[in-house]
């Protein structure tokens, strides 16, 4: 559960995806406990949003999947990341940090100069 | 997390989408569920956490399913695009490994779909294409019909009538006849230029919706009195000659003796009619423009909105018909025009070449069918060869789709390079078309291969793909597999597919006989009209057009005394054999005529032409004279009045006898002023061709200029040079000097006959001329068609021929078993064609000149060349199939 939802958009929720799954072949409900905890809980990817993100990075590419039977012996679609998606991570990672880095200088800038 | 194992029944088992998703959730739910219960929560409330946890399954599940689809969808088209790519390789290949096959195929195809563009392109610049004026559907042309139906040019007075009494049009104008108008010289550009000039009257820019470049149209007050001396030019004029200057009116132009301003210049493209360049006002001032017989202009009027051809034209013709009823001068009244027609501007332009160009169009789709023919019984026996490797791969497993998509990838190609060379040949073929000049074709200047005619070709691609290439596939890929592996592919097929052979043969010769029956009948046709003599000899001979006002020359004294001395100074001029004047020319369209009486006989007789001349003009023309004697000396104003009968006339109405000293009067036009004199014939000349060469002469009654000044006040002068050659360019200046000499203010327009007569002639020569080459080439598919289709079979029947050789089989029999099948189909074609060219004779009928359309000779001479063509290359190889030793044959068994 999460204390505070936020909404994510469609970018972000890739990057998130793309992050995750990089660490290694992952399934769906195991990308989706990763960013719960990973984030405290700050952020919880919707399940609803999940699965169909989940197939639009696959169609772009961007992952690979297959069935395989998990740790607890269950068959689960495994996701992996492809190497045209790690190049895809790459940018929207730096794109980011880069927003992340604006949004900061103006939210903690100084107060602008009085009009001439 | 492990790979699944072999023995998984998921592994190699393709899901369905919707199962796929389900599964997936299905695990996520258990996921948490085991999660929860680790933490402790019992099996059924942490079932229910979780289906509460993760929300929608259903909508979840549906965007999921939705976006595994769109997967699979893209997944499937790498998958088409990478076997098409296969195929197209593999195409490639097979095509480069029977070059021969693929060269005669891809050339015959450029022929016939370059064939095809042309005459496309040409169809659609000529015929199709609106005219690229502003709503130029609203525009139309309005001439005067005499009693005999023919098309004339409009009178100035009646005219100025039209215009302010009835108002069918928001714009009316005219302008002067480009026939009988030539290049002018214009100095004040860069350089002195000629070019065409045309005057026109108020309202011209405001019919075509003229918005000017630079500067402006004329005013309304520039067609007071004579005219302002201002001058609107075309683009073409402004950018080559006047620097694209903005300040017009720093270089006035001078041309007709006067200094012009110019005022405007008009959008590019603009160049109507007839390729003008300068237009000047005209303001058609009463005194100038001459009696309501007068046919000088061509009118054009804009449609108001919602007034049709119809409405206007019995407006027009009611106008007329009251203007008639109020001429009180009944022999002019008897020449003013019966009645009015008014086309649609486009028609006007093109109308006289529909005909031609559709048929030229059908043409070319039977080429089409032929070469498509042609090339799918080429494929086919290809297809034949290749029955056992397509039975192998069939075998192995490769779906008939695929198989029927690889052959018809192999005849895209071919159609694609055939159709890209093909539209190579056809720019080609379009400027040559262009060189022939714009007399035979209006508007060819505007023709070009615009989008549409790609989309066409590629049309025309795809339809000769299919046709050839789709078609043989089905039939190659239908044949039994079993049967075809089990004789190795040697041995011969079913009866079905043999029966392919005849039918493509018989189609072949069927459109071959209708394109060579055609081109023959336009061959004769043309030779026909070509050897007609117009009744006068046109090289060599200039003319001068020119009218005389009535405020320079009020009465009869003065008209005759200026063509007096003009003649006299003409004919002793160097480098002039005769000189003459006359007010109508011959290919000039209708003329006046009417009825009139003989002396001693108690009815009129029929009607006849009337015009007037003096005797150089029938020396100039090479007019023959046949009896009697042409006007001379003898004759004036103080002497008895004369005529000069054509022979059309004196064999009607003096059959077997001499009309030449017989008298005639009351002529039309003459029976106001001189309805009581009696005129003595006294000469019979050679018949003139008037409208058409392929008219008959009209009875024609030519009176001495002397004798009836009034009617040369707007006439033609015709001057015949000495050159052996027939080179006019110094006989022009000539005319030019001495005509300045008596009277330098007299406009006037100076031509060749030689420009008036090509024109006549120019459409028929490139109707025929396309229709040869389109027939040549049919016959030459053809005969290749029929050899091809023999050599095949003879090769099939290899064995055949060489066990009843060995039978003591005579050659020649043997030789025409070999020939039969394809000599009787193509008979059959033949016999096909003929039926079908005889029931199409309408469509040719009028474009043909003292040729039957079904003229026996014709018909008898294409069928005996096709059945001999179609003998000779069957015989070929069946004479070279006897010649095979049997043994041989045998022992290859």
């Amino acid at each position: 559960m999460n204390p505070t939802s936020n909404e994510l958009l469609k970018g972000t929720l890739d990057l998130l995806i793309l992050k995750t799954v990089n660490w290694g072949p992952m399934h769906g409900y195991a990308i989706s406990r990763w960013i719960r905890e990973q984030t405290g809980d700050l952020l919880a990817v919707e399940e609803g949003a999940l699965y169909p993100a989940l197939r639009r990075l696959e169609t772009r590419g961007w992952l690979a999947s297959e069935w395989a039977r998990s740790e607890t012996g269950r068959e689960a679609r495994f996701y992996t990341i492809t190497p045209v998606g790690r190049r895809r991570l790459r940018d929207e990672a730096t794109a980011w940090q880069r927003y992340v880095l604006a949004m900061t200088r103006v939210l903690e800038g100084p107060r602008p100069s009085a009009a001439r | 997390m492990t790979p699944l194992s072999r023995n998984s029944w998921l592994a190699g088992r393709r899901l369905s989408a919707r199962e796929d998703v389900q599964r997936e959730i299905a695990h996520h739910l258990a996921a948490r569920v085991d999660e929860l219960v680790t933490a402790g929560w019992d099996p059924v409330t942490a079932r229910a956490e979780a289906a509460r946890v993760f929300g929608d399954v259903a909508a979840v599940s549906d965007a999921s399913r939705r976006e595994a689809l769109r997967l699979e969808r893209s997944q499937r088209w790498r998958e088409f695009a990478a076997d098409v790519r296969r195929d197209i390789r593999v195409g490639i290949r097979g095509l480069v490994r029977h070059s021969g096959f693929s060269v005669i195929a891809v050339l015959t195809l450029a022929l016939a779909i370059g064939a095809n563009t042309t005459i496309y392109t040409l169809v659609h610049g000529v015929l199709l294409q609106p005219l690229p004026y502003p709503q130029a559907d609203r525009l139309v042309q309005v001439s005067e019909v005499d009693a005999k139906g023919r098309a004339m040019s409009v009178a100035g007075r009646n005219f100025l009538d039209w215009q302010d009494q009835i108002h069918p049009f928001t714009a009316f104008a005219v302008y002067n006849n480009p026939r009988f108008m030539s290049p002018t010289t214009v100095l004040g550009g860069d350089h002195p230029v000629r070019v065409q000039v045309m005057p026109v009257s108020r309202e011209f820019f405001r019919v075509f919706a003229v918005r000017p470049e630079v500067g402006r149209v004329f005013t309304d007050e520039e067609f007071a009195g004579d005219g302002a001396s201002v001058a609107v030019v075309s683009d073409r004029f402004w950018r080559a000659n006047l620097g694209a200057i903005t300040a017009l009116g720093a270089h006035p132009l001078r041309l007709f003796g006067g200094d012009f301003t110019v005022v405007g210049v008009t959008p590019p493209g603009f160049d109507f009619p007839a390729g003008a360049d300068v237009w000047v006002p005209n303001p058609l001032a009463p005194a100038r423009i001459g009696a309501r017989s007068s046919h000088n202009y061509l009118a054009v009027g804009r449609l108001r909105d919602g007034m049709t051809i119809e409405q206007a034209t019995r407006q027009l013709g009611e106008l007329m018909a009251r203007i008639r009823s109020t001429i009180t001068d009944q022999s002019e009244a008897a020449n003013v025009a019966a009645s009015v027609r008014v086309v649609s501007l486009r028609d006007a332009m093109v109308g006289s070449t529909r005909q031609p160009l559709l048929l030229l169009l059908a043409a070319g789709g039977l080429l089409l069918l032929i070469a498509c023919t042609n090339i799918a019984s080429a494929t086919l026996a290809r297809g034949t060869g290749r029955r056992l490797e397509i039975a192998v791969r069939s075998a192995i497993g490769a779906g008939r789709r695929r198989l029927v998509r690889q052959l018809f990838i192999e005849s895209l190609i071919v159609s694609l390079l055939g159709g890209l060379i093909g539209v190579g040949l056809a720019t080609e073929s379009l400027h040559v078309v262009k060189l022939l000049g714009p007399s035979s074709l209006p508007r060819l200047d505007t023709v070009r291969l615009g989008w549409q005619a790609a989309f066409f070709t590629a049309v025309a691609i795809a339809f000769t793909a299919v046709l050839f290439g789709l078609l043989p596939a089905l039939r190659i890929v239908r044949a039994d597999i079993g049967a075809v592996l089990r004789t190795g592919g040697r041995g011969t097929t079913g009866g079905a597919s043999e029966r392919i052979w005849p039918i493509l043969l018989t189609t072949q010769a069927m459109f071959a006989v209708a394109l060579l029956i055609g081109a023959g009948l336009l061959l004769r046709s043309f030779t026909a009209i070509s050897r007609v003599d117009p009744g006068f000899r046109s090289t060599g001979v200039a003319t001068a057009a020119l009218e005389l006002t009535e405020s320079s020359y009020p009465d009869d004294i003065a008209t005759a005394r200026y063509f007096d001395q003009a003649l006299a100074s003409l004919q002793a001029a160097p480098g002039v054999r005769a000189a003459g004047v006359t007010n109508h020319l011959p290919l000039g369209g209708a003329g006046i005529n009417g009825d009139f009486e003989i002396e001693g006989r108690t009815q009129a007789s029929g009607y006849a032409d009337y015009r007037v001349a003096s005797g150089g003009y029938f020396r100039a023309m090479s007019i023959p004279l046949l009896q009697g004697r042409l006007f001379d000396d003898r004759d004036g104003p103080e002497t008895g009045d004369v005529a000069v009968i054509n022979q059309a006339l004196a064999e009607r109405d003096w059959p077997g006898a001499s009309p030449v000293g017989h008298r005639i009067r009351r002529l039309a036009n003459d029976r106001f002023v001189y309805g009581d004199r009696w005129l003595t014939i006294v000469g019979v000349v050679g018949n003139v061709r008037h409208g058409d060469l392929t008219r008959v002469p009209d009875p024609a009654i030519y009176v001495d200029y002397r004798q009836r000044p009034f009617r040369v006040r707007d006439a033609i002068i015709v001057v015949a040079g000495t050159d052996p050659d027939g080179r006019t360019a110094g006989l022009t200046a000539t005319v030019r000097r001495e005509l300045a000499g008596v009277d330098p203010d007299v406009p006037i327009t100076v031509s060749t006959m030689d420009t008036f007569v090509a024109s006549s002639l120019a459409l028929r020569r490139l109707i025929m001329l396309v229709m040869t080459v389109f027939a040549l080439a049919a016959l030459i598919l053809a005969v290749v068609g029929v050899y091809g289709v023999v050599s095949y079979s003879v090769v099939r029947r290899t064995r055949e021929i060489g066990i009843r050789m060995a039978l003591g089989g005579r050659t020649a029999a043997v030789r025409w078993l070999m020939m039969r099948g394809a000599v009787s189909a193509v008979v059959m074609g033949v016999v096909l064609g003929v039926a079908g060219a005889l029931a199409a004779t309408r469509a040719i009928g009028t474009l043909l000149y003292n040729v039957s359309p079904t003229d026996p000779g014709t018909f008898l001479g294409v069928v005996l060349l096709i059945v001999a063509a179609a003998w000779i290359a069957s015989l070929i190889p069946a004479w070279r199939s006897t010649k095979v030793d049997p043994m041989n044959v045998l022992r290859a068994e």
